[in-house]
């Protein structure tokens, strides 16, 4: 079993982690049911706008005071909220609305798979077969929401930033896949493949008189 | 093959040298919990220190506890 402090900070863990839940998962309900509800019933307050990230080209020159030099800066790119109100291109927005609570979704269900890794930690058993599997699917769930957050990127620049006109402003569609993630997926898979081998020979190890 | 295991006899010889669970285990040097595994025959393994331990215990050969059986 895990000494009197380290018990501490599992708990500590385990009450954030249960709290980063909690709300989160009381957060996107409430944005959720806004968007449903929220245009029947005339609410238009914040949470019931649409905000979309846009990337702009511009071309801005200033400069940017660094101790007491003063240096010459260009910005080229730069990323916006575009506020669509509905009932503007609701068709097309909700999908891809709904797509971001999916990820939401998977980020909560790794909190809820992370929380219980903790448990079994606190438990002092964390190499059991279970963990193996719980990291696995932490693993494929990034995997899941990285792919998601591509196609969702494909939809926004297919169909909604083409529909956004400005003033002397350029729109420009930008693609990114986060190679950081699909690592940090992979590693974590590996790593739940070993962990599951390694609780499995843990648990026949037990079993040797 | 599947179906064929090796049985564990412990019960038997600790029946026939009227010995508790609880004095084998001290003898043996292991836990009551781990040679109750060993007796029910749950245990995936068995060492050959153990093994040796127990027939020296018991006064007999590793034969006489352990049957090989096929289904």
């Amino acid at each position: 079993m895990p000494g009197k402090t380290q018990q501490t900070f599992i708990k500590i863990t385990d009450w954030f982690l249960t709290g980063i839940t909690i709300a989160l998962t009381g957060y996107i309900s409430f944005r959720f049911i806004m968007l449903m509800v929220g245009p029947i019933l005339g609410i238009t307050d914040s949470t019931t706008k649409l905000y979309y990230p846009v990337q702009f080209e511009v071309e801005e020159e200033g400069f940017a005071e660094i101790g007491n030099q003063k240096l010459p800066v260009k910005i080229k790119e730069a990323k916006a909220y575009a506020l669509i109100q509905a009932p503007a291109p609701t068709g097309l927005l909700i999908p891809v609305k709904l797509m971001r609570f999916g990820m939401f979704g998977v980020i909560i269900w790794v909190l809820f798979l992370l929380r219980q890794i903790v448990r079994t930690v606190g438990k002092g058993n964390p190499f059991v077969p279970d963990n193996g599997k719980r990291l696995r699917w932490i693993g494929l769930s990034i995997l899941a929401v990285t792919f998601f957050d591509f196609i969702h990127d494909i939809l926004l620049n297919l169909f909604i930033t083409p529909r956004l006109i400005f003033e002397s402003i350029v729109t420009q569609s930008t693609l990114s896949l986060s190679i950081e993630d699909l690592l940090s997926a992979m590693v974590i898979i590996v790593i739940g493949e070993a962990f599951r081998i390694g609780a499995e020979m843990k648990k026949e190890q037990d079993l040797m008189i | 093959m599947q179906g064929d295991k090796i049985r564990i006899n412990l019960d038997v010889m600790m029946a026939k040298r009227k010995m508790s669970l609880k004095d084998l285990a001290e003898k043996v040097g292991i836990t009551m919990a781990n040679l109750s595994i060993l007796k029910n025959g749950k245990a995936k393994g068995l060492r050959f220190n153990t093994l040796e331990a127990i027939c020296r215990e018991l006064d007999c050969q590793p034969g006489d506890i352990l049957e090989y059986e096929n289904e």
